[in-house]
């Protein structure tokens, strides 16, 4: 996944945007928790900019405020400040754009304060290695939206099944991993459709570009891809969907046709 | 109302960040602050002492087990580094910096190889809190935080009355008298190595429950110990209380009322002054 | 057996010819990789240079790296339209803009007195960790966590082809560069300076100057590095600076040899590679590369260079200057105007030192004149050698006033004071025990005569003056053992040495601190001589610190007698042995 708004020459994008993570997910979540109250949560960099651009938006349509907005540093350790913003503020939900270790720490001192049964967590970066990380007990009410989850679905099982045979039962496969091969798909599919592999065929012909793969019917529109976003929620050391977004558009406008290559 | 609620809550997580601190201090301090070795690998025996715990929670066994697993585990490690990296390097400090850096990066690859790169989970601090004059706060944060209390009094009362402490101070004011005295300084030195280390190794099994575990954790609590002796002073407890008190309470303040990247850059920066200005820190001992 | 020197030259030809040939036979994908390690390798070349020649270690070398990479990203990026010279003349700005601030930093650091220890290495490794949070948060400037990126290609240069031979045309000059340094008189003072950087400081040199000196100098190396980088890898990011980068610079050093510019460059290189190749094939490769580590700091310190030149059986060690075989004369040493001298040269009026809560100088008060040797004698504690560390800022003078020709040194250091014409021998020898007799002479001559360009120039090589000629003349066996190791001499002839030294720098006082020790009968006759000669033929004074009464009957005009802290009595030797004070004092009587 990344955060959109780049549309550099002979470069097509298959992970997620903010607009097909949020977008749809945070007015249904709001509405199934009856939250009137969000707080945002990110790392310092662009990534989670961005995407609390799109979800102010999106909760602001929703009917809901944002209480709060803090961006922290990548080595930051001890949350202890914040997680006493967090609940001054009387948040009943929390946007986290964390990523790596600080997701993990986040999460582990966020249940520790007893905040898990207080509010909802959802995040958009946290994996199924950051889960394993934050562990079951500290996971609950902790939801993730993303194109693609290890756990087995029409589409995704027997490609899981594969997986596991040939790298062992314990190998943990996230969407971060799984989209390098989502992107060979891709490669693929819209080299067929060109006949060709030069970058000013493919971008001619990438519109239209489709394959189904393990994340379901995966559709390359404006060099962004259409496809399925999924809402899961932890449970134990591993992730249930509870609901699926079918076929959103990436709200990308990158030039594909005859005139952008 | 509102006030005293969240500058009680304040005092709380100063006190959860210098015992924290403290905690994974104290090794170095005995092995840098007494002996002089700046052991590079202090972070990966803290890091050596989380992964007792995940071993023994794997296993099945009570986690209380992860506490002599731990101690074994240093203290092997310890002996080994200080027989054959450490003794033969004690006059030239680059030498010494650069051997355990080594052993740092041997220990956390050696992990990576057994464990992989991933985090683990370790159980024990759920959500249980104690009300705290009306604030909840984590249980198993209080309770480490009266233990690293305890112990430090304790070690402090101990130090400063029993003979092992004195023939230590004897050896690290003058290690050549102190032979002459009868002392043995190198089974001392090695005693003392291997403590500050299984102490390190301690304070990951404490802290395991708490904080993110995986093998790359060690860098932080390394950087963060020496700006505390640094800033403190090194070879006594009252330097290693005064350094806690001021980096961790520098960090939270600073965090609280700025946000976080500034508390880290002040941090640095007040590291880097008394480096150039009073390195021996605010207590000098030597 | 070819000489050391030689071989190195050979080296260095051979592996020039190698780089510079590498894409006809390599290809321009290897001739790619083996390009961004000899960027890192100029990085870690400039830590070697800090670290083998001058005895202290940066820990954040990759702050100069990264910043040189970052002005060049800017300069590439912005200058796009100016066109190819402007570009080419701010991109000296990436190597003078590290360069400045790595002088800058080892000047702060290293005039506060602070040796060279750990403690430095912390500081560049806090400031390379304030770097890189300012590479991420500072995101207008620096592009934040995702760097800055489109940088288009160096003037004249395609990345993936030519701007390979830039790169390693660089490295070889860089290699070369730190060799000429190395075998010019800044080498051989670099070197002094981390065998033994105190000893350095009584010959008048302002050794922070020094130091200084080498880390802008390494300061600009790196930046050269990180200056190709940018153009090399299209994007500078936070990683540039980041602690990873300086802690690989330091094993690279360590690994190929930290007194070796080549072998610095080639750990880089060599490693590097290896890595790039085994480091997916073997799961161990991380645990190994740690191990390979570990041994050599324990056991081949001088790294991989080290242990092939050993290997080779030439110096393994530092390769000392060859012995001229003409020498031109040395201009006159400045002379320092200070007031003529009505009053006496040197004075003390009440000194006071205490350290430890112990007083060591209870109000001294003494004067020395013109062409006189005086002889310290007392008890042990009595404050002899205090004295002489008192003037020459070695112990913080409490109250009281030290003058020497008029000037007030009792807050001068040792370098300022030498500079007055102060020269000092110690009690137990020090010399530069790794750097061959000829090389100590070498260094004793350039006190307070070398100006700094010519630290630079061969010239003071060749050096010889009057006062080096008697000196040699009077001690024999250091014409014949010029190539030896000073640490290899004797200990009676360490001490004849350490004093040609100081009457090489022709002082108008010289402190000599119990010259004699460790001497034979002979010996000490003969050294008296000398000291008597000496001090006639450089119209000097000398205060001599001796027990031996039969050798202070040779010399002494006059004699002091310390007590606690005091003079206890002045006069000729005749008187002092009259006194009844002295007689009780050294026989035990009340004070």
């Amino acid at each position: 996944m990344y955060e959109g708004g780049d549309c550099a020459k002979g470069t097509f994008f298959v992970g997620e945007t903010p607009a097909q993570q949020l977008t749809p997910v945070i007015p249904w979540l709001t509405a199934q928790h009856q939250i009137k109250r969000w707080f945002l949560i990110g790392n310092d960099y662009i990534w989670p900019r961005k995407s609390n651009e799109v979800a102010k938006k999106a909760i602001q349509g929703a009917g809901a405020t944002v209480v709060g907005e803090e961006y922290v540093p990548f080595d930051v350790d001890n949350f202890d400040a914040v997680l006493g913003k967090i609940r001054d503020s009387k948040a009943d939900a929390v946007f986290i754009t964390l990523v790596g270790g600080s997701a993990v720490t986040f999460n582990r001192s966020f249940a520790s304060f007893g905040l898990s049964d207080k509010m909802i967590r959802f995040g958009t970066m946290i994996e199924e290695n950051t889960l394993i990380g934050i562990g079951a007990s500290n996971a609950r009410n902790l939801y993730s939206a993303s194109s693609f989850f290890s756990t087995p679905t029409a589409t995704s099982a027997q490609f899981l099944e594969r997986y596991h045979k040939q790298f062992g039962a314990s190998a943990v496969l996230s969407s971060i991993g799984e989209s390098t091969y989502e992107g060979i798909r891709m490669y693929d599919a819209m080299a067929r459709k060109a006949n060709s592999v030069s970058i000013g065929d493919l971008t001619k012909a990438s519109d239209g570009a489709s394959y189904k793969g393990p994340r379901g019917v995966v559709t390359m529109k404006s060099r962004n891809v259409t496809a399925d976003i999924f809402l899961a929620k932890a449970s134990g050391a591993r992730y249930d969907i509870v609901k699926t977004f079918s076929q959103l558009g990436s709200a990308e406008t990158c030039a594909s046709g005859a005139d952008a290559g | 109302m509102r006030v005293d609620f969240m500058l009680l809550s304040y005092f709380l997580n100063l006190g959860y960040a210098c015992a924290a601190l403290a905690l994974t201090t104290i090794g170095l301090a005995i092995v840098f602050g007494l002996l002089g070795v700046l052991n590079m690998a202090h972070g990966e025996f803290i890091m050596l002492g989380t992964y007792s715990v995940v071993v023994v929670q794997r296993l099945g066994l009570p986690a209380l087990l992860a506490i002599p697993l731990a101690i074994v585990v240093c203290a092997v490690a310890g002996w080994t580094v200080e027989r054959l990296l450490v003794r033969p390097l004690y006059q030239r400090p680059f030498d010494t910096l650069l051997a355990t850096w080594g052993v740092s990066i041997l220990l956390r690859e050696g992990v990576v190889a057994l464990f992989g790169k991933g985090y683990q989970d370790v159980t024990g601090a759920d959500g249980a809190s104690v009300n705290v004059l009306g604030t909840p706060y984590p249980a198993f944060r209080l309770a480490m935080m009266l233990a690293v209390g305890v112990a430090f009094a304790g070690l402090a009362a101990w130090y400063s009355r029993s003979q092992t402490g004195a023939r230590i101070r004897g050896m690290v004011a003058n290690p050549l008298l102190a032979r002459a005295a009868g002392i043995n300084t190198t089974r001392l030195a090695s005693g003392t190595f291997i403590t500050g280390v299984v102490l390190a190794g301690l304070a990951g099994v404490l802290l395991a429950p708490i904080v993110r575990v995986e093998p790359y954790m060690g860098l932080d609590y390394l950087l963060n110990s020496f700006f505390v002796l640094v800033v403190g002073g090194l070879g006594s407890l009252l330097g290693l209380a005064v350094g806690t008190f001021v980096i961790g309470g520098t960090q939270v303040a600073v965090s609280s009322f700025i946000d976080q990247t500034s508390g880290y850059t002040t941090v640095l920066i007040l590291s880097i002054y008394f480096l150039w200005s009073r390195p021996n820190g605010l207590i000098a001992r030597r | 057996m070819a000489s050391s020197r030689a071989v190195e030259t050979f080296l260095q030809i051979a592996t020039a010819a190698i780089l510079l040939s590498l894409p006809l036979w390599a290809g321009d994908y290897s001739a790619n990789q083996v390009g961004l390690l000899l960027l890192y390798g100029m990085a870690t070349q400039s830590v070697a240079l800090c670290w083998g020649n001058s005895g202290f270690l940066p820990l954040g070398q990759s702050l100069f790296f990264g910043l040189g990479a970052y002005v060049s990203a800017f300069v590439l990026r912005s200058a796009g339209a100016a066109g190819g010279e402007w570009q080419i003349i701010l991109l000296s700005l990436a190597i003078a803009v590290p360069a400045a601030l790595a002088y800058a930093i080892g000047f702060i650091v290293f005039a506060r007195r602070i040796d060279s220890g750990p403690f430095f290495s912390l500081i560049t490794l806090a400031l390379c960790m304030l770097a890189f949070l300012l590479a991420n948060q500072w995101s207008s400037v620096t592009g934040g966590f995702n760097g800055l990126t489109d940088i288009p290609d160096l003037p004249m240069t395609d990345r993936y082809g030519n701007l390979y031979y830039v790169i390693a045309a660089a490295a070889v000059g860089v290699t070369a560069l730190i060799t000429w340094l190395n075998r010019s008189p800044i080498g051989t003072l670099w070197a002094a300076i981390s065998e033994n950087e105190d000893r350095l400081q009584f010959f008048g040199f302002a050794t922070h100057k020094l130091k200084a000196a080498a880390f802008g100098l390494s300061g600009a190396i790196a930046g050269l590095g990180g200056a190709l980088y940018a153009p090399h890898e299209g994007l500078v990011g936070p990683q540039a600076v980041g602690v990873a980068l300086s802690a690989q610079f330091v094993i690279w050093a360590a690994v190929g040899g930290k007194r070796s510019p080549l072998g610095a460059q080639l750990g880089a290189v060599v490693i590097g590679l290896l890595a790039a190749t085994w480091r997916d094939l073997f799961t161990y490769w991380e645990v190994l590369i740690a191990l390979i580590f570990i041994g050599v700091v324990r056991l081949f310190p001088e790294g991989l260079a080290g242990a092939a030149a050993a290997l080779a059986r030439t110096a393994g060690l530092r390769v000392a200057n060859p012995i001229p075989e003409k020498r031109i004369d040395a201009h006159d040493i400045a002379t320092i105007d200070l007031r003529p001298a009505q009053s006496p040269l040197l004075s003390f009026r009440k000194v006071e030192v205490s350290q430890g809560g112990v007083n060591i100088l209870n109000g001294l008060d003494l004067e020395v004149g013109a062409g006189v040797v005086n002889c310290f004698i007392g008890p042990n504690g009595a404050g002899k050698t205090s004295t002489f560390n008192a003037m020459t800022g070695r112990l913080p003078v409490r109250s009281g006033e030290i003058r020497f020709r008029g000037a007030e040194i009792s807050s001068s250091q040792a370098w300022q004071v030498a500079r007055l014409g102060v020269g000092r021998k110690f009690q137990i020898p020090s010399v530069f025990a790794h750097l061959a007799v000829n090389e100590n002479l070498q260094i004793a001559l350039w006190s307070n005569r070398i100006r700094p360009r010519e630290m630079l120039t061969a010239a003071p090589l060749h050096w010889n003056s009057r006062q080096r000629v008697r000196t040699l003349e009077k001690f024999g066996f250091l014409e014949s053992n010029m190539a030896v190791r000073a640490g290899d001499l004797s200990q009676g002839m360490r001490q004849m040495l350490e004093f040609a030294m100081v009457a090489i720098t022709e002082p108008r006082l010289l402190l000599l601190d119990e010259p004699c020790a460790g001497l034979s009968a002979h010996e000490t006759r003969h050294m008296m001589d000398a000291i008597r000669s000496t001090v006639g033929e450089l119209d000097a004074s000398a205060i001599v610190i001796e027990h031996d009464m039969s050798a202070l009957e040779k010399i002494a005009d006059n004699v002091v007698v310390l007590h606690q802290g005091r003079s206890l009595a002045v006069g000729s030797l005749a008187q002092i042995k009259m006194s009844e004070d002295v007689k009780a004092v050294y026989s035990g009587g009340r004070k």
